[in-house]
């Protein structure tokens, strides 16, 4: 693995247009001790992980231009970014697509910290079984 | 096809949940309307300390321009749902009036926001909402206020209840009536020296709720909610039990074919002093003769005015109440239909009635604000009644002659359609007979239509 790609392990991408939930999703990410970056789209969310990975992505199902199971396909298809923990997160009830798309998590929103963190801490620890 | 889970918070409330369908949705933003008195706020807190669960998520509670906290808190204390232990460490009441007053409607954001991250309410509730519209500089800055508002907490797991002293009018003009999942609306009516309350849904996104004017009425323990009796579902097809059910008089029951028949509905009018009252005592006293558990609505005599009329009959208050007879009195003054409904079904279902006397549907006429609601909720307590094979008898006061189109022969005509059965009796007005009775009506039996003399002896009713 690249140097560059290396496991970033407390670092946390939240892919979502909603800026509400960024501004919280990143409040309760911080004060749990990760730090977090932003992208409000799929193709600049995708285009991020693949220059500098994170740790773990929250991604929002229906982003713009590239939706977050597309994303997510993209990133466990690829092997520089399959180690990226993926959680998929929606107001829709689409567990079993997310997880068909290589998710590693999914949690429906809306956001609450004790649920954000648990299924951070799910994603995280199938990526560390496998990688 | 979804298979997305939908989830309710409960109202803490039995009868609350049971006209919402569950509850509220979680995580929806709510509007509890009405005007003042009418019991929004009272509602809020009881819920919201049905929640207030020791190590569970806080809920928090904001009051703008309504009421200072310190206020709202001493009434509180007067219900038994309050738990002062909770209030500070579970419940956060947090007053913003001043600060809106002074920086704006613009001030609740942050107010909201550093509130979901310091305590992460499972419950927010804004006491009044509807104040804000009097701070906003503008219809623009509130609906911007409004936006920004809803968009932050439906991104958060927390459910919502706008509380406001909103009219009718605002529901169809006020832009949060538009963006709100549920609106619970408040009323109340005043009739005569008595306030009568209500609650109704106006919208439940994604439920099939109660619809129409629920009872409640405030006690000390919060909110009594009395949820509008609905017909049932296999109204239409009910079948009267073929079994007679005797009326307890060897007269009666020769006239109207052999008694009435199981589960059916008989009308007993006549004006004052005719033997009504006698005769649905008589009904009753034969049900515990044949060991069938009887209950007799009163809302004219008092208890001790009806054991003295049940003495004269030869029988004892105590004796027949161990033996299965129940008696609800109702002071005709205090008379709520939608409670005594609630009351009387309750009784029904638990103690295994197969004998009803509501003595009398006059006085519930008198007590209802609204005739057509009385004549729906009768309709539907007596189909629920014939399901049930309860045997129901109904007095009913008539003034003048109803068969010469007295002033009480529309309602007669309009209690007909609903009940099996209607006896007549005379106040002496027949040509030769001091006191007469006849059958008007008397469903699916040859009866004798002839009018027929009787007297009121120590004994009772007796057919001559």
């Amino acid at each position: 693995m690249p140097d560059n790609l290396q496991k970033s392990p407390l670092v946390v991408m939240v892919a979502d247009a909603d800026p509400h939930i960024r501004e919280l999703a990143g409040y309760f990410l911080t004060e749990a001790g990760y730090t977090v970056t932003f992208e409000t789209d799929g193709y600049e969310a995708l285009d991020s992980a693949r220059k500098a990975p994170p740790m773990a992505i929250l991604a929002d199902l229906l982003l713009n231009r590239l939706d977050g199971l597309a994303l997510c396909r993209l990133l466990k298809g690829d092997p520089a970014t399959e180690h990226i923990a993926i959680i998929v997160f929606s107001v829709l009830a689409a567990e079993e697509r997310a997880r068909k798309a290589g998710a590693d998590a999914f949690m429906l929103k809306p956001l609450e910290k004790k649920r954000l963190l648990m299924a951070l801490e799910e994603a995280t620890r199938k990526r560390d079984m496998i990688t | 096809m979804s298979n997305h889970e939908y989830k309710c918070i409960s109202t803490g409330n039995l009868q609350m949940d049971e006209i919402l369908n569950g509850g509220f949705p979680a995580n929806s933003i709510n509007i509890i309307m009405g005007q003042p008195g009418t019991g929004k706020t009272i509602f809020a807190e009881q819920m919201l300390f049905h929640h207030a669960t020791d190590g569970g998520r806080p809920i928090l509670y904001l009051t703008t321009l309504s009421e200072p906290v310190a206020k709202v808190l001493s009434y509180l204390q007067r219900f038994s749902f309050f738990d002062e232990s909770k209030v500070g460490s579970v419940v956060h009441y947090r007053e913003i009036g001043t600060d809106l007053a002074k920086n704006g409607i613009g001030a609740l954001l942050p107010y909201v926001k550093e509130a979901i991250h310091s305590i992460a309410p499972k419950i927010i509730v804004i006491d009044s909402f509807k104040a804000l519209h009097d701070l906003a500089e503008s219809p623009q800055e509130m609906r911007r206020i409004l936006y920004e508002l809803t968009g932050l907490l439906s991104s958060f797991e927390t459910t919502v209840f706008l509380v406001g002293e909103y009219t009718d009018e605002h529901a169809q003009a006020l832009p949060e009536f538009a963006i709100a999942d549920g609106i619970l609306q408040f009323l109340r009516s005043t009739l005569s020296t008595r306030d009568e309350r209500f609650l109704r849904v106006l919208k439940l996104r994604g439920s099939s709720y109660l619809e129409g004017l629920h009872g409640c009425k405030i006690t000390s323990a919060g909110l009594e909610i009395y949820p509008r009796l609905v017909t049932p579902k296999v109204a239409e097809s009910y079948v009267t039990e073929i079994e007679r059910v005797s009326s307890g008089i060897e007269g009666i029951d020769k006239i109207i074919g052999g008694g009435f028949l199981g589960g059916s509905t008989t009308v007993v009018a006549g004006p004052t002093g005719s033997g009504k009252t006698t005769l649905s005592l008589q009904f009753a006293l034969e049900g515990i003769r044949q060991k069938e558990r009887s209950l007799y609505v009163n809302f004219q005599e008092n208890p001790s005015q009806l054991a003295r009329l049940i003495r004269s009959l030869g029988a004892d208050l105590e004796e027949i109440e161990a033996a299965g007879f129940e008696l609800l009195y109702v002071s005709p003054v205090e008379l709520q239909i939608d409670s005594i409904i609630v009351k009387l079904f309750g009784l029904i279902q638990k103690n295994n009635i197969k004998r009803l006397v509501i003595d009398s549907i006059s006085d519930f006429a008198r007590a209802s604000s609204d005739p057509d609601r009385l004549h729906d909720y009768l309709y539907s307590l007596l189909q629920h009644m014939a399901l049930k094979g309860v045997t129901t008898l109904l007095t009913y006061e008539t003034v003048g002659n109803i068969l010469s189109g007295g002033r009480d022969a529309a309602s007669i005509s309009r209690f007909s359609n609903m009940s099996d059965n209607i006896l007549l009796l005379g106040d002496g007005r027949a040509p030769d007979f001091d006191r007469d009775i006849r059958c008007l009506k008397a469903r699916g039996t040859q009866h004798d239509r002839k009018a027929h003399q009787f007297e009121i002896t120590d004994k009772g009713i007796r057919v001559l």
